[in-house]
């Protein structure tokens, strides 16, 4: 009888227990999956910082050449202001992006005022203060307009300077 | 038999059927998902394939569709367009949002290629996504105007001689097509130009009566436009730049400015949606996103120019780039307004496009002076 | 029976363990850094090192590109008559920008190294002559590099030269 009881509590035992293990199993798959769609969706930001990225220094509004930013071109964006940001979004998919470029010129960095080209380094669109982000950053170049005036002409130059794009998530 | 033995096979039974009933439940919810997840991921790598021709303007083939038996609708109607899986399954599989101008045409296997607007101080560029495609031109006229739009519109669909996926180019008139133009059967567009000549075509005035495969675009092209039966029909550019097009069993007239308002009409074509002819809603599709940014890109060079004007002349007044400048701003400035109208009304278009040309001209005398530099 | 079987539960409870360890390793491992962004990187800092303005107005020192050019054939010109030689400015503007690189991207060995395309030249001890600027041992190291390729042109009056320009980065 005793026997008979144990082998019983045996069997339900064993069977509980590979019940368990099954449960488990599920459970790990569907939080795997989670995982799995977390992933995309953190790509899926990735992807979209690069192309934007790829864009801001391709795009004949901001750029001379590939990766070679106008200072007049980033000036007029900051004349612009969030209109021109949300309008410029339109054209590649929307969202909320920002785009910041800075000249390596060792001073400290001055954003442009709109219209200001001559005493500033740096140039900020879209940027909202307080919200996460994924970003990227590449060096470029900055041509600048009015960089040395001489009595007869004046010379343009160009600087080295780094470009960042983000997108908010 | 053991009472024991009864109930280990009753309790198995039951702790079975609990764990198939788990395990077929969640198959069965898993195969749904991993088979859209593997179109998504497919529609993914698409939309990114899209990305890298429109900056990067190199032709590629694009096949995981076929893989995947699945094709990606475009949606122009969306705000911002989207890309529709469309499938043979029950369940709507998903969309993605284009991020960049695109005109397309579903397939499972497709080209995508870039083509560009180029205005000399700004360009505008769109993607172009087609699948394995017979265009067919009927030229309902001799007249040099007309072959050379046929050559212009040509050009503006993708060179397809180095890719899988093909882009054919055939004339017809009457009950014939003639797919061999060029001397060998399937002209890619290089080819296609290069031989069309009306002395070798003779005059070609029949309106294209033959049976045309089912991956063909029919694309009449003449000075008199009715409303077709298939395909389009185009009037080509006149003196005042503007040409005008019809859709199959669409009683409207479209103002054409550019051969990319021929590729967008002709791709869609009279196919129905839910909004109107799929032709329609691409033709307004590539208005909006080509005028939306003509508009921003005017306002900036306008400002640009007149504050580069006035900063060369409070250096040195007599400079030659002052009034290459000033002339351009004031040449191009009423684009601004213009483009709000996206030239619907063959008044519009006009106008647009006498401003597009007086802004081109202005900027060449900046160029023919040396002050493209500071400006482009 | 009953330790075979205890056996047998406990056996399944580690494969479990060990299988979740491994599909979730596998699924955390793929780079943060993806390699398309790793390339672009590498090929935009060189050509934007190439194209910036050394501050010296003569032709030979204009931009880094012709400064590096000088510093291959001409390598004791000297930029605007009294400034520094060629060899010595192109060394000083590729550290100075790989140095502000770092801000960008951390802990990256750099080396730049200059070929002569389509031609050879050799130094004084007979052996083929090329500049490098930075970690030189990169050239021949073994491991995961990211390397980027640009070309710059030289005209005189014996004809065109091709130099090519490679920028070679290893994580540190």
């Amino acid at each position: 009888m005793k026997k008979a009881q144990s082998e019983l509590m045996n069997y339900v035992f064993l069977t509980f227990l590979l019940m368990v293990a099954v449960t488990m199993i599920i459970i790990f798959l569907i939080g795997w999956q989670v995982t799995q769609l977390n992933f995309e969706k953190s790509k899926g930001i990735t992807d979209r910082a690069l192309f934007l990225l790829k864009y801001t220094t391709a795009t004949p509004l901001l750029v001379k050449d590939v990766s070679l930013f106008d200072d007049r071109k980033l000036a007029m964006f900051a004349v612009g202001g969030e209109e021109t940001c949300t309008k410029l979004a339109s054209f590649v998919g929307g969202g909320d992006w920002f785009f910041n470029v800075t000249v390596f010129d060792g001073k400290a960095p001055v954003r442009c005022a709109p219209g200001e080209v001559t005493n500033c380094n740096q140039w900020s669109f879209c940027e909202q203060s307080g919200r996460k982000f994924t970003a990227f950053a590449l060096p470029v170049n900055v041509y600048r307009t009015f960089a040395i005036t001489t009595p007869t002409d004046f010379l343009t130059q160009t600087d080295l300077g780094v470009v960042t794009v983000g997108v908010y998530t | 038999m053991e009472v024991y033995e009864l109930f280990k096979m009753v309790f198995g039974l039951i702790a079975s059927g609990f764990i198939l009933f788990f395990l077929i439940n969640f198959a069965g919810l898993y195969a749904g998902v991993g088979g859209c997840t593997g179109k998504n991921i497919a529609l993914k790598n698409f939309l990114k394939s899209v990305e890298d021709v429109y900056l990067t303007e190199n032709e590629i083939d694009f096949t995981d569709f076929k893989r995947l038996q699945f094709t990606a609708a475009f949606q122009p109607w969306q705000s911002p367009p989207a890309f529709q899986i469309v499938d043979d399954a029950t369940e709507n599989c998903g969309y993605i949002r284009a991020t960049v101008p695109v005109l397309s045409k579903p397939g499972e296997e497709v080209v995508i290629d870039a083509r560009t607007i180029n205005l000399g101080w700004w360009e505008y560029s769109m993607a172009i996504v087609i699948p394995e495609t017979l265009v067919v031109f009927s030229p309902r006229d001799g007249n040099d105007a007309t072959w050379d739009f046929i050559r212009d519109v040509t050009l503006a669909f993708p060179e397809t001689d180095n890719t899988e996926t093909k882009v054919r180019f055939a004339l017809c008139d009457s009950g014939k097509i003639d797919e061999g133009v060029c001397g060998s059967a399937g002209c890619s567009a290089f080819d296609f130009v290069a031989s069309i000549l009306p002395a070798t075509q003779g005059t070609m005035s029949g309106a294209c009566t033959a049976t045309l495969p089912d991956n063909a675009l029919l694309i009449s092209v003449g000075a008199i436009c009715d409303v077709p039966t298939n395909g389009i029909c185009v009037q080509p550019l006149g003196s005042n730049g503007i040409g005008s097009a019809m859709i199959a069993n669409v009683s409207q007239q479209f103002t054409i400015i550019d051969p990319l308002d021929v590729i967008a009409l002709s791709l869609g074509g009279d196919e129905e949606t839910l909004f109107g002819p799929q032709g329609k809603l691409l033709y307004n599709y590539k208005r909006a996103s080509f005028f939306q940014e003509l508009g921003l890109a005017t306002e900036l060079a306008t400002v640009r120019a007149l504050d580069l004007a006035e900063a060369i002349h409070t250096v040195h007044p007599d400079h030659r780039c002052f009034s290459a400048l000033t002339s351009f701003a004031t040449v191009t400035a009423p684009l601004i307004p213009l483009a709000e109208t996206e030239g619907k009304t063959p008044s519009e278009a006009t106008a647009l496009v006498a401003t597009l040309t007086a802004s081109k001209n202005a900027y060449t005398t900046v160029v023919d002076l040396g002050c493209d530099y500071l400006f482009t | 029976m009953k330790r075979a079987q205890t056996n047998i539960v406990v056996f399944v409870f580690i494969l479990l363990i060990v299988v979740g360890v491994i599909a979730f390793l596998l699924s955390a491992a793929r780079t943060l850094n993806p390699v398309e962004y790793l390339n672009l990187y590498a090929h935009n800092s060189l050509l934007s090192v190439l194209r910036e303005d050394t501050g010296y107005t003569d032709s030979n020192c204009k931009l880094v590109s012709d400064v590096i050019s000088c510093s291959f054939f001409t390598p004791t010109w000297q930029c605007d008559g009294s400034g520094p030689t060629c060899r010595s400015l192109a060394e000083e503007k590729i550290t100075e920008a790989m140095d502000q690189f770092e801000i960008i991207k951390k802990s990256y060995r750099y080396l730049f190294r200059v070929e002569p395309e389509g031609f050879v030249v050799k130094d004084a001890a007979g052996t083929p002559f090329s500049i490098n600027i930075g970690d030189g041992t990169l050239a021949t190291e073994k491991g995961e590099k990211i390397t980027a390729n640009e070309r710059i042109s030289r005209v005189s009056q014996s004809g065109q030269f091709l130099l090519k320009v490679q920028l070679i980065l290893k994580k540190k």
